[in-house]
């Protein structure tokens, strides 16, 4: 190796690790941006009132209700595919598991809304948080399977030669060894959530058009940022960069906190 | 095993094998090709072969473990007290809190304190135990654990040393009062000291419980061992006093074993 | 010892666990089951819809679409879907795939983990927040550029590629780091630069997983329907150009499903989500397919 090839190859390796850093920022740089942009909109046209964070509870509602129907259908399907199914059968269940990850998200909002949505009456909280739930429910399906893969076998084995049933070995050893990172997927998948808002198109009633109620009827700051942003008034337009603000700093958070949950050791 | 001792686990015709995922049993590859022995009663047995001759399967056939693997099927019996374990209305979980088995490599649970490690069994499965405190210091005294752990018990089972790992294993192993003891290779992974420690123990045990122990390395054979059996590829060569085995072997296959002369993997 | 009380011995057959067994593998069924009547709802939903209005099934490949018109063909649309998805795709790739790499391989250590936690972050930007951003303020920047009026599948394509670049790159940090450092080390051993050892060593095994991450992150932009419908004003009505507003498979689903009430109406819009449907279902498959085995551990 020559002297001057050496310090080519280094100026090219400093240079690739620029570019590449670049490009990162080139990735992440809209979201910083975003963020800043809403707030100083929302500043700018008043965007900030009470009635937002009403919007903001009614959100945290309505998705802590869609993981509650979404996290145990997912956990047991995934349950079911990783220790109790048989080779056909599992697949079927992960090839539908897909199908549905794999669906638009709007497509639940359609579901509930022409089956169920007739029969919860005046109330949109529940068919929103169904169509919810059918969103998170496939993904958490697949995350628990693929995590319950990872338990080694030898763990397995330990509780199993202890005399314990297997159906015990799996909730009370190998779930428990995953939990942390089960939890970080759960959380993740609350945050992707909070933030769909084309399904609660179908489930929350008639909105569109109506962002001024929207706060008001149904509160979902995803839904009230989509209603609020087609209105001409600068007003309303405000009130649309301040949901902007709230939704993503909210979501932000939430996944990044899921992100410290699923890595701490358990 | 001497003529006197009573037949405690009794196996007869028994084929194990693993098919690969999907894959039907006729291309199956055969790890036991019939297998019929006696385990006498409260003494010690040894399982010895070359790598790959069934040991470890035979003694994972005997309580219900080796089903545990993907692929893996039985056939023949393996009764305990004249009743088959293989049988319809038994409980493969029942029968595995009978017939304990320790591992090759030992494994706490992870998550669970040196106290809740010896209770695991009872506390899985979501039964009470009574006197918690005297039992596990009763089985952390039996395997010579109480004095070096007695001040930690509520750190983590796998904050111990590797020989402390595996006699833990045994002590929660022990605490579901089984009445036969399997153990696979239960000192390949530890140093000569920890070895000691728990073929000691193994002398202490014999004459209280069924133990038959896997294992490469000959010399603890000739140790601990009460009888010895012989396996390789599959079949049972010869199971005789230990004794018997080691001075005046019956099979030419034995004697080529024992003195080191094929498929001898030295015990690590 | 003595002081214990002696064990209870029972029979070896089932005491209560084998109960438990059976409650447990029924609920572990319930959930898959569930899944699977959620997926045969959905498409038995869209069928019958397509079926009850069969007479638009011959035209259904025409580019021309106008619900006012009664013309419904999503060739169009299904056009405008796939060339905001490919300009999306081309403007996001290569950002996410070098972002990941040097995220991966070439970041320093200490930055590694925070700057993991903001690409966490970023994959979960709701579209609602894109929508809003590229109506608003890409939308102004691109009928500078594009003329008045004429940004549509400038827009879409903006959409896609703010909505699967995170994705793309997250996936992707995830195939980079599950290449074993044994391939790393043997390369800079022999006198690599960190560059060469990605080149050589690390980029040859990772290819197939990176193909995976982009069709995954596209996958989440192909079942995009809010976000478009936002940036893509007005109704579509022929076929896209780049100037003209477009709509996609998707943004027509918000735009028009909960006010369609003709059958012939309805019928289209089922089948293009029908399409979705079985688009998104390839693309997962597919794309899991090439992930598997890269970001799997082995057992």
């Amino acid at each position: 190796m020559t002297h001057t090839s050496g310090t080519r190859r280094a100026r090219t390796d400093r240079l690739v690790s620029w570019a590449g850093a670049l490009a990162f920022a080139g990735l992440l740089a809209p979201v910083l941006g975003l963020v800043l942009w809403s707030l100083l909109e929302a500043l700018a046209l008043g965007g900030f009132e009470l009635r937002l964070f009403a919007a903001l509870v009614g959100s945290l509602e309505l998705c802590a209700l869609a993981l509650l129907f979404g996290l145990p259908t997912g956990l047991l399907a995934g349950l079911h595919v990783a220790e109790l199914a048989g080779p056909r059968v599992a697949r079927a269940v992960r090839m539908i598991a897909d199908v549905l990850a794999g669906a638009p998200p709007l497509l639940f909002g359609v579901l509930v809304h022409s089956t169920v949505a007739s029969f919860t009456g005046a109330s949109s909280l529940l068919p929103s948080a169904l169509a919810l739930g059918l969103f998170i429910a496939p993904a958490m399906a697949r995350a628990t399977e693929e995590l319950l893969s990872l338990v080694p076998e030898g763990l397995r084995e330990a509780a199993l030669g202890l005399g314990l049933a297997p159906w015990r070995v799996v909730l009370f050893v190998c779930l428990p060894s995953v939990r942390s990172s089960l939890g970080g997927v759960a959380l993740a998948l609350g945050a992707r959530a909070l933030g769909e808002a084309a399904p609660l198109l179908f489930t929350a009633g008639a909105v569109r058009g109506l962002g001024a109620a929207v706060f008001g009827d149904s509160p979902s700051l995803a839904l009230g940022l989509y209603a609020s942003m087609s209105s001409a008034d600068p007003a309303e337009q405000g009130k649309a960069w301040a949901a902007a603000f709230v939704l993503l700093v909210t979501v932000v958070a939430a996944s990044a906190l899921g992100r410290s949950v699923g890595e701490r050791r358990a | 095993m001497s003529a006197s001792a009573r037949a405690k686990v009794v196996v007869e015709d028994l084929r194990a094998w693993f098919a690969a995922p999907g894959r039907p049993a006729s291309e199956a590859t055969s790890a036991l090709s019939g297998v019929s022995m006696r385990f006498a009663e409260n003494e010690v047995t040894a399982l010895i072969g070359p790598s790959g001759s069934g040991k470890s399967t035979l003694l994972r056939c005997i309580n219900r473990m080796h089903e545990v693997t993907r692929g893996a099927g039985v056939g023949g019996s393996v009764r305990l007290d004249g009743v088959d374990v293989y049988g319809a209305k038994v409980d493969p979980v029942e029968v595995r809190r009978r017939i304990g088995l320790v591992f090759q490599r030992p494994n706490p649970l992870p998550m669970l304190s040196v106290r809740e490690n010896v209770l695991a069994g009872f506390r899985l499965a979501g039964e009470p135990v009574p006197q918690a405190e005297e039992l596990v210091e009763s089985m952390l005294r039996r395997v010579a654990l109480w004095d070096e752990v007695k001040d930690r018990l509520d750190r983590p089972g796998t904050s111990l040393s590797g020989g402390q790992q595996q006699r833990l294993c045994i002590a929660r192993c022990l605490a579901l009062r089984p009445e036969v003891m399997l153990m696979d290779e239960p000192c390949s992974a530890l140093d000569p000291v920890a070895t000691a420690r728990i073929e000691e123990l193994l002398n202490e045990l014999r004459s209280k419980i069924t133990i038959v122990v896997v294992t490469h390395n000959l010399q603890q054979a000739a140790r601990v061992a009460d009888s010895t059996a012989f396996l390789h590829q599959g079949e049972l060569i010869e199971h005789e006093p230990t004794s018997v085995v080691f001075t005046n072997p019956r099979d030419p296959r034995t004697e080529n074993y024992i003195t080191g002369r094929f498929g001898r993997t030295t015990g690590s | 010892m003595a002081s214990l009380p002696p064990p209870s011995r029972k029979a070896l057959a089932h005491r209560g666990s084998a109960s438990g067994q059976a409650i447990f593998a029924s609920l572990a069924r319930a959930g898959s089951a569930l899944l699977a009547l959620a997926t045969a709802a959905t498409l038995g939903l869209l069928v019958l819809a397509v079926l009850r209005g069969p007479e638009v099934l011959p035209g259904l490949a025409s580019l021309r679409y106008n619900p006012g018109t009664g013309e419904l063909g999503l060739g169009g649309l299904a056009l405008s879907t796939s060339a905001s998805l490919l300009l999306g795709g081309l403007l996001a790739t290569p950002l996410a795939l070098f972002g990941a790499l040097w995220l991966a391989e070439l970041a320093p250590p200490s930055v590694q983990r925070p700057l993991l936690a903001l690409l966490d972050g970023a994959v979960a930007v709701p579209s609602v927040v894109v929508g809003l951003w590229v109506a608003v303020v890409g939308g102004a920047a691109l009928e500078r550029l594009a003329g008045p009026g004429g940004s549509g599948l400038l827009s879409a394509a903006l959409v896609v590629a703010a909505m699967s670049a995170p994705t793309i790159a997250r996936v992707a940090y995830a195939v980079f780091t599950a290449v074993p450092d044994a391939l790393r080390e043997g390369a800079i051993a022999l006198g690599a630069t960190r560059w060469e050892a990605v080149r050589v060593a690390v980029l040859p095994v990772a290819t197939r997983g990176l193909v995976g991450a982009v069709v995954l992150g596209l996958a989440r932009a192909l079942g995009e329907t809010i976000a478009i419908s936002m940036v893509v004003g007005g109704r579509p009505s022929a076929a896209p150009t780049l100037r003209g507003a477009s709509g996609t498979l998707g943004s027509v689903l918000v735009d028009e499903y909960l006010d369609a009430f003709r059958a012939s109406h309805l019928a289209t819009l089922s089948a293009a989500a029908l399409v979705l449907l079985a688009l998104g279902a390839a693309t997962h498959l597919g794309s899991r397919a090439l992930v598997r085995g890269l970001t799997r551990r082995p057992a």
